[in-house]
């Protein structure tokens, strides 16, 4: 999951005075080496910005999560980070094989981790219980064979 | 102006080079008009410039003895002494030796600090275990706002997590430093011994490094340090070996001498040497970490709930502990044996000198009179609008510039340029790369 800053853009969506800011990262599959750089540039990011500590670390351990699981389950995909001035919206999106059974996966424990991921100390089935406990708002977009959109947003206030 | 730090530049000898810039871990060095100046408000006294510099242009500030001690007049002058000053001399120089040398430098009393860190110890070993029983039941998340602890003996470690890591301040040991944990003794028991009010009494601090002068100017957790003034080992190391030269009799001590030395146990003493702390803790499942870069890994896996199942981390700033210090003379291993000599001999000491062993339940723990506050300099603006677009202006001269972090500008990275022109501090031209190839296209 070699971190690359693809692009940036800026957009007006949203219609407020200050223009989001966004970057995007590719996330590659079963590179567990750099697994979890796109999650740590971010939170640098936003410590320049001066969001508060705690937040901070809700947002990137947010991410580093589903970032692992693009990179355990989703066949790798891509990242993008939405910072407003109120709060920060992360989107990972992969094209793996989807989450058959969306609340199975939301229980603690549950894992379809193969065991190459499991060596290696991931793969607990913590994942998506973490991601819901970290961040305000959650939407999960998945659909059997095509791949899973996690939408995450964690509110600075 | 109140002054911040306690690491210097002769601007004589600085002539301008990348060095200093290069290994600064918190970026706060630039050269500007040829010259190193420090950005106050990052500085952790780390001293990596001072050990970086080919040119001997850094240095830390400590104050001359003479004039302090003269200027303390009709007071009772006290020395605290860094336990890693009794690893700067041949095997044969005990630790009561070395305390009786440091005397004649012109003390009336000498508390070793390996009292303060005896203290520390255990009240870090009670906090550790009091924090483990009080989160027995709680659920792991909530175990990993507070564990792994971290010790604050270092003071290094402690402005660096203020500054880059605040979301670990709940990790920190809340206890006061060994070296205000010995001032405090020292200030107890001669108040108590000579019936004199505190303000007749003036402390010395014999230091391994710039962090802890700086720690005694400008205090983290409380309003003023116990100590009055600090010098730095190597200021005294000279003339302490000449006195040595005439004070080495294991045998006795004057009458005087009897009342003036105070040592410790070796919990503290060990306290000099990386381990020792949690050797003393007597812990398990810790972490013993040296070097700042190595601090910065240990800490990122911390803040990214990386560590489990461990207790305590001792973090020292310099490798090999404070015998490491860039205020030491001797080499670090060489250091380290010696401070191993010491806990040896402890026993030997023990004997001839009952009288001086401080023990470990004679010392108070004392726990922060402040809360740490957090330090922002890292942040680009104090409203995050602005950061914002400050944040996209950097990017976008980022993209400009050539992104070899050749250092020539005299900002250590092209990003650390892209920010400092966005701020005001410098200006693109600066980029002699930028400018040569502008030049060579235009031709």
């Amino acid at each position: 999951m070699l971190r690359s800053a693809i692009r940036s853009r800026t957009s007006r969506e949203g219609g407020c005075a200050i223009e989001p800011l966004v970057r995007q990262y590719e996330i590659r599959a079963n590179d567990f080496t750099h697994a979890g750089e796109a999650s740590s540039s971010m939170k640098k990011s936003l410590s320049r910005l001066g969001v508060k500590a705690e937040v901070i670390k809700r947002a990137a351990i947010a991410m580093y999560e589903a970032e692992i699981n693009a990179v355990i389950h989703g066949h790798g995909g891509m990242a993008e980070v939405t910072v407003f001035p109120e709060k920060v919206v992360i989107v990972i999106e992969d094209h793996g094989p989807g989450i058959p059974d969306l609340d199975q996966a939301m229980v603690a424990g549950w894992s379809t981790a193969p065991d190459i991921a499991r060596e290696m100390g991931f793969g607990a089935g913590m994942g998506l219980p973490n991601i819901k406990k970290n961040c305000d708002e959650l939407k999960i977009d998945t659909k059997v064979g095509e791949g899973t959109k996690v939408t995450m947003e964690v509110r600075f206030t | 102006m109140k002054k911040l730090h306690s690491v210097s530049l002769i601007g004589d000898l600085c002539v301008g080079c990348t060095n200093c810039i290069k290994g600064c871990p918190t970026q706060a060095i630039r050269v500007r008009g040829g010259k190193a100046t420090i950005y106050d408000i990052r500085c952790i006294d780390c001293a990596q410039c001072i050990r970086i510099c080919p040119y001997h242009a850094k240095i830390a500030v400590t104050d001359t003895l003479e004039e302090r001690l003269s200027a303390a007049s009709g007071k009772v002058k006290v020395a605290i002494v860094n336990p890693a000053l009794f690893s700067q001399f041949e095997y044969n120089v005990s630790r009561i030796d070395v305390l009786k040398a440091v005397r004649q430098l012109g003390f009336d009393y000498v508390f070793d600090e390996s009292i303060g860190y005896a203290g520390y110890v255990s009240a870090a070993r009670q906090m550790i275990s009091e924090k483990q029983q009080a989160m027995k039941d709680m659920p792991d998340d909530e175990v990993s706002e507070v564990f792994p602890m971290i010790s604050t003996t270092c003071p290094v470690v402690v402005r660096l997590i203020q500054m880059k890591y605040r979301a670990l301040i709940p990790h920190l040991v809340t206890l006061d430093s060994p070296m205000e944990l010995t001032a405090q003794h020292a200030i107890d028991y001669l108040c108590l011994k000579l019936q004199i009010p505190r303000t007749l009494i003036y402390i010395c601090y014999i230091s391994p490094c710039p962090a802890k002068v700086t720690a005694v100017i400008n205090p983290l957790w409380k309003n003023k340090s116990l100590i009055s003034t600090c010098v730095g080992i190597h200021d005294v190391y000279a003339q302490l070996r000449s006195l040595l030269d005439n004070v080495t009799n294991h045998e006795s001590l004057t009458h005087e001498e009897e009342r003036a030395i105070r040592i410790s146990e070796p919990v503290g003493l060990r306290c000099a040497a990386i381990g020792g702390e949690t050797a003393s803790i007597g812990i398990e499942n810790y972490l013993s970490v040296d070097g700042i870069e190595n601090i910065i890994d240990i800490l990122e896996e911390i803040d990214r709930d990386n560590i489990k199942g461990i207790a305590y981390v001792e973090a020292t700033c310099c490798f090999g502990g404070c015998i490491g210090g860039p205020l030491t003379i001797m080499n670090r291993f060489t250091a380290s044996a010696k401070l191993r000599d010491h806990v040896h001999d402890f026993f030997l000491e023990k004997e001839l000198f009952p009288n001086q062993i401080v023990q470990e339940d004679d010392i108070v723990p004392q726990v922060w009179e402040l809360p740490l506050p957090e330090n922002h300099a890292m942040r680009l603006s104090e409203n995050i609008g602005e950061a914002m677009t400050k944040y996209e202006q950097i990017d976008e001269i980022l993209a400009t510039l050539p992104q070899l972090d050749c250092g020539a500008c005299g900002a250590p990275s092209c990003a650390a340029m892209a920010e400092d022109i966005v701020q005001g501090r410098a200006s693109i031209n600066n980029c002699i790369i930028r400018a040569k190839r502008k030049k060579l296209k235009e031709e």
